[in-house]
This record gives structure tokens, C-alpha cells and sequence, in this order.
């Protein structure tokens, strides 16, 4: 798929206008996904159009040094992270996600997914280094060495990270008196 | 392989990250660890819960992306339009500045370069009023001495004869000078005889008449 990228890329510099829609096609999905997870999800329309202009204005000046994809990335990032200074973002306060009290079998479902948004607010809650590497690796399944390369950090780095932003998570739950034996069981 | 250094390896673990001996390691520790075992547990409902985000559904609309784009270049268009009259204008002004206020000449066999208001010109009608004074040789010649000898003794030779020609002079007018004298000695003369004769005359008359 990363040599198809480079391809239309090399037609779209080339005046062929049909490859950057192509594009915007094929990265919309991923793009907009990756930034409602890192943290952005009511404005991620705008975002999502920001990070796509940002590529309409760079390509002209794009070099086939490495993979298309990681440099897509790194322009989300870069407009997620603006975002980000732009709006401080207010985390909701974990006292207001309370487990619903487990009344029946039948609420399992429900309560599963009150734990999926619990998560979620978790994960939009860890400091932007920790999310980032969470979003990465979880999501968008990139190994540490390809994170090394859009994030300019050492892999090592990004392993602490990725420990401790599990960590965090883990100990959400542990607050929220989540045991292994409830869901898993 | 203890605790610390397994839950360490444990989020690798839940991801697939461990190379196999290390994977065989952890997996060696977690069957007889029941804590890891449920740290391990909980790692895994972490990773299953963040697989069920709600994600909103995007279209990117590129016309609008055409339009933006478009936008944006002609206002950095303009900006740098405005940036290079603003350029240009500080170089006219700059250059402006230095022609009136830098100089350079050549003089005395060197580069002078000055900065700043010109020196004031001497005042040529001043210097033009300022006496001459002759530079004496350092060596004086036997020719310049005989001439200067020549010099004085035609000077003393002109002094000479204008001494004569006041002598002359004063002679002449000594002798007009007495001349007067005698003249004003006879005329003395006649005219005391003259009122000497009149007192007579009028003594006669007087005793005619008494």
C-alpha cells in the first residue's frame, strides 16, 4: 500500500489533481481515527480536514526518503498536538464515570461498555507523550521502531512509555474496583 | 526471572513485542506467580477495552481542501508582496543614508573612509591675507653674500647723495635767510629815520605854535 501511496504521490506532483483525492480516500478512515484517539474527538472533522490541506500544501515539496505513511502521520500528529496547545483540553474528572452497580447477567454487556467509555476517557486523560504511544501501537498497530522514526525518539523511550501508560491505565481500573475475575470469567 | 523484572515485560507481553526465549521466560514465571498472573489479566482487559472506541465517521471534503489551499497561497502571496516592498524600501532608505553621510576619497596615498557630517573647508580669504614669510635657505653662498654686499653699499651710496642734496639745500635757504635779514635791517633803518624826522617835524610845530 506504502509503494501505491508513493506512486500517486510521484502522479499527484506530477499535476494529476485525481491522485490527491485518491488519497484523501485511502488515509480519511485511518487519519480520522487516529486523531479522535489521540484525544480529539469533537473536533476531529476540522482536524481531519487540517491534517489534509497540510499535505495538499507539503507535497509539492514531499521526498520519497521514507514511508508515506509515517510521514502522514507525523503531520496529524503535528495537528493534534496544535489542537491540543490550542484548546487545553479539560479531562473529566474520574469521580463522575462510577461503574454502574452490577444488578443482573444481562447488565454484563452494559457494564462492559460503561468500562470501554471509562477507558477511553482514561486514555484521552494520559499526558500527550503516553497517549501518543498508546494510539500508535494500539491502534494503528506500528512497531516501536517505525514510532521511533515519525516520533524522533529513541525506541527504548517509547517502551518506558508504553509501560507506564498500560500502567496508568491498569490502575484506572484498579480504582474503579475492577477485577480480572468480573469481565473475564 | 522474578516479579519486578516480569511485570516490567508484561505490556510487551500482552502486544506480541518479546522475542521467543524471553516470551518462554515470562511465560516460565507467570505459571507459578499468581499475582502476575493477575497483572497479566488486567493488562489484557486493558488492551481488550481500548479496542471498542467509539469512532466518528469523517468525509473529507477536497474541494473545500482546493479552496483553502488556494486561499492560503494567495495570502502568502501577498504578505510576501508586502514583505519585499517593505525590503526594498528599508534598502533605498539605507542606501540613501550612507551616500549622504559615507565618504570615501583618496588622499595622501590612502583610503580615508569617514562617517558622519563633512569636515568644515578652511577659509580661503583668510588663508589668501596670511603674510608670506620666506623660508631662509640653510646654506647662504658667496654669491648671495657679494650680492648682499652690493646691496649695502648701493644703499649707503643713495643715502650719501641724499644726504648731499639736503645739504645743498639747507645751504640755499641759510643764505634766503639772510638775505631777509639784511632786508628787514634796512627797512628798520629808513623807518626809524623816517618817524625820527616826523617826532622832529611835530616838536617844531609844536613850539611854532605856542
Amino acid at each position: 500500500m506504502d509503494q501505491n501511496d508513493a506512486d500517486m504521490m510521484r502522479r499527484w506532483q506530477d499535476g494529476d489533481a485525481g491522485a490527491f483525492e485518491e488519497l484523501v480516500r485511502r488515509w480519511q478512515g485511518p487519519i480520522s481515527r487516529f486523531l479522535s484517539r489521540l484525544g480529539n474527538t469533537n473536533q476531529v472533522a476540522d482536524l481531519c480536514q487540517e491534517v489534509f490541506l497540510r499535505l495538499y500544501l507539503k507535497g509539492p515539496r514531499y521526498r520519497e526518503t521514507g514511508a508515506f505513511s509515517t510521514w502522514l502521520y507525523r503531520i496529524a500528529m503535528n495537528v493534534a498536538r496544535d489542537a491540543a496547545r490550542r484548546t487545553r483540553r479539560s479531562p473529566l474528572p474520574l469521580m463522575d464515570l462510577d461503574l454502574p452497580a452490577r444488578s443482573s447477567a444481562s447488565d454484563a454487556s452494559c457494564e462492559y461498555q460503561e468500562l470501554t467509555k471509562v477507558m477511553q476517557h482514561a486514555l484521552a486523560d494520559l499526558p500527550e507523550s503516553l497517549r501518543e504511544v498508546v494510539v500508535l501501537r494500539h491502534y494503528e498497530d506500528m512497531s516501536f521502531e517505525e514510532m521511533a522514526r515519525l516520533l524522533k525518539t529513541p525506541a527504548s523511550t517509547l517502551k518506558s512509555r508504553f509501560a507506564a501508560a498500560l500502567g496508568r491505565l491498569r490502575g484506572r481500573l484498579k480504582q474503579l474496583g475492577w477485577s480480572p475475575e468480573e469481565t473475564t470469567g | 526471572m522474578n516479579c519486578e523484572h516480569t511485570r516490567e515485560l508484561l505490556p510487551a507481553w500482552i502486544y506480541g513485542d518479546l522475542a521467543p526465549e524471553t516470551k518462554a521466560l515470562v511465560d516460565n514465571h507467570l505459571a507459578t506467580c499468581p499475582g502476575c498472573r493477575e497483572e497479566q489479566a488486567a493488562l489484557a482487559e486493558v488492551r481488550r477495552l481500548l479496542d471498542e472506541p467509539p469512532l466518528p465517521k469523517v468525509q473529507v471534503d477536497v474541494a473545500r481542501i482546493f479552496e483553502s489551499a488556494s486561499r492560503l497561497r494567495q495570502g502568502h502571496m501577498r504578505r510576501w508582496r508586502r514583505a519585499a516592498v517593505a525590503l526594498v524600501g528599508m534598502a533605498a532608505a539605507l542606501l540613501l543614508i550612507l551616500c549622504l553621510k559615507l565618504e570615501v576619497r583618496w588622499q595622501g596615498q590612502q583610503v580615508v573612509v569617514r562617517w558622519g557630517m563633512p569636515s568644515p573647508e578652511p577659509d580661503r580669504a583668510r588663508v589668501e591675507e596670511r603674510p608670506v614669510v620666506p623660508v631662509p635657505s640653510p646654506e647662504v653662498t658667496a654669491a648671495d653674500m657679494k650680492l648682499v654686499k652690493d646691496l649695502l653699499h648701493a644703499l649707503a651710496e643713495s643715502v650719501e647723495e641724499r644726504n648731499g642734496r639736503f645739504q645743498q639745500n639747507l645751504a640755499q635757504l641759510e643764505r634766503q635767510l639772510n638775505q631777509m635779514g639784511e632786508q628787514a635791517g634796512s627797512r628798520w633803518k629808513a623807518t626809524e629815520s623816517y618817524v625820527s624826522a616826523l617826532h622832529t617835524a611835530q616838536v617844531e610845530a609844536r613850539s611854532k605854535g605856542e
